[in-house]
C-alpha cells in the first residue's frame, strides 16, 4: 500500500511518515501543493493525505486539480479548521474524509485503512470473529466461547465496528460518528459508558480480555 | 505647485455641490430674464404695428372722404398734439414721387429717398429703413389710395429700443448680485447639507485614533443622512461589541488554558525529573495525551462560546422538528441513564417545529441533558418537554436531581463556575455558558428554576420564527 502525504510542517510530516512506515505502508512526502500534484500525476497511490494550508497551491485546489485530471485516489483532508462549513467545502471539492488538527495518528491510520478498504471493495463477510468471539451479521447473533450474548442495538453496532477493525485503535470521535451517526461533543463520555457496558457483556466473565483502552486515544479490540 | 490646493478643493464634494447649486440658480435666473426680454420686445413691436395699422386705416378713410386736404390737415393736427407719439406719414404718386411727407423732427438719419426708388408692392408689406446715426429702424406699412397713390405710415423703433436698453441695463445691474447671491446660497446649502457627513468624518477620524466609543451626533432630520448616521452608529456599536468580545474572549481563552497547560507541563516535567523506568514514563505520556485531549475540547468549547457571544457564529437556520431533535439526544444518553437507573422521558407534540440551527440547538439541549443526567441520583428521572406560547418555543429539561443552591443560581451561567457539588463530577465547567451563548445567538433566553434536593428545570426560550 502506497500513501502520498502533502504537508508543509516537517515535524507533523515526520511523525506521520514514521507511523505509516511502522504499519508497513510506503509513504512519499511532498512539502507543497505543486510537488504533491506532480507526484500524484506520476505515481499511482492508494490514498493521499493532504493538508489544506499549503504554500503555493493550497490543498483544496490541489484536490480539485486532481479530480479534474481524472485522478480518483481517495483523499483525507487535514485541516486546522473544525467548522461544519469547512468540512462540507472540503468534501464538496472532492475530499473523501476530513480530519481536524490536532489528531491522533491512530485515528488517521484507521481512516486511511477505511478508505483503502472502501476503494478496494472487499467482499462483505457474513460473519466476523476475533478469538473465541463471533458475530453473525445476518442473524445478528453474538457468541463467545459458544455462549450466546444478548446485545442492544447500539452495543451491537459498537461491537461490529470494533470487530471490523480488529487490532486498530478507534478514537471516541470515530465511535461516536459511527455508532450514533453524527458528530456531537458530549461533555459526559457516552462512548466510555457504552464501551463499559459492552465490556460487561463481552469481557467480564472471561479471563482473556478482548476490548482494550488506549489511554488518550480510544479503544481497540485485539484478538488473542 | 500652487494649483495643488485648488485641485484638492475641486475634488471636495462641498465645492462641487456649491458649483452645481449656484450654477443652476444663476442659469435659471438668466433664463427668466431672457424670456422676459423677448416677451417684452415682441409685445412692444406688436403694439407699434397695431398703432401703425390703425393710423393707416383712419387716414385712408379720411382721404376717401375728404381727399388730400383733409388728410394733410389731420396729419398736421396730430403732429401738433401728439408730440409724445409721433408718426411718419407719406403719400406718394403712382411713380413713387413724394406728394406729402411728414417726418417727426426727433427722427433723423433715415434715408427717405429709398422709398421713392422702391417699386410699390401690393398688400401691406413692411418696409424697414435703418438709421445711419442711431440704432433705430423706421418701420413703414402702406396701403393703396384711390388714384394709384399710396399712403405710408411708419414709426421708428428708437422708443422701443430705449425701453429695452433700460431693461437690459437693469438686468445687468441685477446680474452681479444674483451671481453673488447664488454662489453664497450654494455654498451655504452645500455646507449645511454636508454637515452630518463632516461629523461622520470627524467621528471616523477619532475612531481611527483609537476612540472606539465615539458616536456621530444624530441630525434628527428624518432624511437619508439621518438614516446613514443611524446605520453608521449601529455598525459602530456592533464593531465595538465584536472587538471587545474578541478581546475578552482571547483573554479568557488564554487564562482558561493556562491551568490545564500547567497540569500538562507538570506531569511531563515530573516524569522527566524522577528518572523512573519506561513504564512510569509511558504512564505519564498517556496522562499527557488525556490532558491534551481535554485542552483541545476546552479550546473548542471556548471558541464556540466566544463565537456565539460575539455574534460571529454562522447559524444555518432551518425548520427543526423539536421532538426528533430531543429524541436523538435522549438516544445518546440512553445507556448512561440506564446505568444510573435514571428514567428518561419525552413529552413534545409531534408537529412542534422551530427555525434554528439544528446542530447548535442539539449542542445546547445536549449539554442540558448531560448535566441533568450527571446530577441526578439513582432512581431519578429526566424529562424533556416543549411547548409553543405566543410565538415562542419553550424547551424544558427537568430533573429530579440534587438541585442548585439559591446562592449559586445567578452564577451557574458563568464560564468555569462550578458549584461545590459539581466539583466532584467530571466536566469542563463550560456547558451552561455554551448553552446560554448559543440560545442568545438565536435571540432567545435561558431560565432556571431549582430547589435543592428536589431537582432543577432548565428552560430554553426561543423565537419560533416562520
Amino acid at each position: 500500500m502506497r500513501i502520498l502525504l502533502v504537508e508543509d510542517d516537517l515535524k507533523i510530516a515526520a511523525f506521520i511518515v514514521k507511523g505509516f512506515k511502522e504499519e508497513g505502508f510506503a509513504v512519499d512526502h511532498a512539502a507543497d501543493g505543486e510537488e504533491g500534484l506532480f507526484m500524484a500525476e506520476n505515481e499511482p497511490y492508494d490514498t493521499a493525505v493532504i493538508d489544506i494550508m499549503l504554500p503555493g497551491l493550497d490543498g483544496l485546489s490541489l484536490i480539485e486539480r486532481l479530480r479534474q485530471k481524472g485522478i480518483h485516489t481517495p483523499v483525507i483532508i487535514l485541516s486546522a479548521r473544525r467548522s461544519v462549513d469547512d468540512r462540507i467545502k472540503g468534501l464538496q471539492k472532492g475530499g473523501d474524509d476530513y480530519l481536524t488538527k490536532p489528531f491522533s495518528f491512530s485515528e488517521l491510520l484507521a481512516r486511511v485503512q477505511a478508505l483503502i478498504r472502501r476503494a478496494t471493495r472487499a467482499p462483505e463477510p457474513g460473519r466476523l470473529s476475533a478469538g473465541d468471539l463471533s458475530m453473525d451479521l445476518l442473524s445478528r447473533e453474538v457468541a463467545r466461547g459458544g455462549k450466546k450474548i444478548d446485545l442492544q442495538p447500539r452495543e451491537f453496532s459498537l461491537l461490529e465496528y470494533l470487530m471490523r477493525n480488529t487490532g486498530r485503535v478507534l478514537s471516541r470521535t470515530m465511535i461516536l460518528e459511527h455508532v450514533w451517526d453524527y458528530s456531537f461533543d458530549p461533555q459526559t463520555d457516552v462512548v466510555d459508558v457504552l464501551v463499559c457496558r459492552l465490556r460487561r457483556k463481552v469481557d467480564r466473565d472471561f479471563d482473556e480480555k478482548l476490548i482494550h483502552t488506549i489511554r488518550g486515544v480510544g479503544y481497540v479490540l485485539k484478538a488473542p | 505647485m500652487s494649483s495643488r490646493p485648488l485641485n484638492l478643493l475641486r475634488k471636495t464634494v462641498g465645492f462641487r455641490l456649491t458649483l452645481w447649486y449656484s450654477g443652476i440658480f444663476i442659469l435659471s435666473s438668466l433664463l427668466v430674464f431672457v424670456l422676459a426680454y423677448f416677451l417684452l420686445s415682441s409685445s412692444l413691436a406688436r403694439q407699434d404695428h397695431d398703432t401703425i395699422r390703425l393710423k393707416l386705416k383712419s387716414l385712408s378713410t379720411l382721404y376717401r372722404a375728404g381727399g388730400m386736404d383733409l388728410l394733410e390737415r389731420q396729419a398736421f393736427m396730430e403732429k401738433k398734439f401728439e408730440k409724445k407719439r409721433p408718426l411718419f406719414i407719406r403719400v406718394s404718386e403712382k411713380d413713387g414721387r413724394t406728394l406729402f411727407l411728414l417726418i417727426p423732427y426727433q427722427w433723423s438719419g433715415f434715408d427717405i429717398r429709398r422709398l421713392e426708388k422702391a417699386s410699390p408692392r401690393p398688400g401691406e408689406d413692411w418696409i424697414r429703413i435703418p438709421s445711419t446715426n442711431s440704432k433705430g429702424v423706421l418701420e413703414i406699412a402702406s396701403v393703396p389710395l384711390p388714384g394709384d397713390r399710396r399712403l405710408q405710415v411708419g414709426k421708428s423703433t428708437e422708443d422701443r429700443e430705449r425701453v429695452l436698453a433700460q431693461f437690459r441695463a437693469i438686468f445687468m445691474g441685477v446680474l452681479v448680485p444674483v451671481v453673488v447671491f447664488g454662489l453664497a446660497a450654494g455654498a451655504f446649502l452645500a455646507f449645511s447639507a454636508l454637515r452630518p457627513v463632516r461629523q461622520l468624518i470627524g467621528t471616523i477620524r477619532s475612531i481611527a485614533g483609537g476612540k472606539m466609543d465615539a458616536r456621530v451626533p444624530g441630525p434628527n432630520t428624518g432624511d437619508e443622512l439621518e438614516e446613514l448616521v443611524t446605520l453608521f452608529n449601529t455598525m459602530l456599536t456592533k464593531i465595538e461589541t465584536l472587538i471587545n468580545g474578541m478581546r475578552s474572549a482571547l483573554d479568557n481563552v488564554a487564562h482558561d488554558l493556562r491551568t490545564p497547560m500547567t497540569r500538562l507541563r507538570g506531569i511531563a516535567e515530573a516524569a522527566l525529573r524522577s528518572g523512573e523506568g519506561s513504564a512510569a514514563c509511558r504512564e505519564a505520556l498517556a496522562t499527557c495525551m488525556e490532558e491534551s485531549e481535554r485542552i483541545l475540547r476546552m479550546l473548542n468549547t471556548l471558541m464556540d462560546i466566544s463565537e456565539a457571544e460575539t455574534g460571529v457564529m454562522a447559524l444555518h437556520r432551518e425548520q427543526v422538528n423539536i421532538r426528533e431533535l430531543a429524541a436523538s439526544i435522549l438516544d445518546i444518553y440512553g445507556c448512561v441513564a440506564e446505568d444510573g437507573e435514571i428514567r428518561l422521558s419525552l413529552d413534545i407534540p409531534e408537529d412542534l417545529t422551530l427555525r434554528a440551527d439544528p446542530v447548535r440547538i442539539r449542542q445546547a439541549l445536549g449539554n442540558l441533558v448531560d448535566n441533568a443526567v450527571k446530577y441526578t441520583p439513582r432512581g431519578g428521572r429526566v424529562a424533556i418537554t416543549a411547548s409553543r406560547e405566543q410565538g415562542e418555543i419553550r424547551i424544558t429539561v427537568r430533573d429530579s436531581g440534587i438541585g442548585v443552591p439559591p446562592g449559586d443560581l445567578p452564577r451557574i451561567w458563568e464560564r468555569l463556575y462550578r458549584g461545590d457539588q459539581s466539583r466532584a463530577k467530571k466536566g469542563l465547567g463550560l456547558g451552561l455558558s455554551l448553552v446560554k451563548a448559543i440560545v442568545e445567538a438565536h435571540n432567545g433566553r435561558v431560565r432556571v428554576e431549582s430547589a435543592p434536593g428536589k431537582g432543577s428545570a432548565f428552560t430554553l426560550v426561543l423565537p419560533a420564527g416562520e
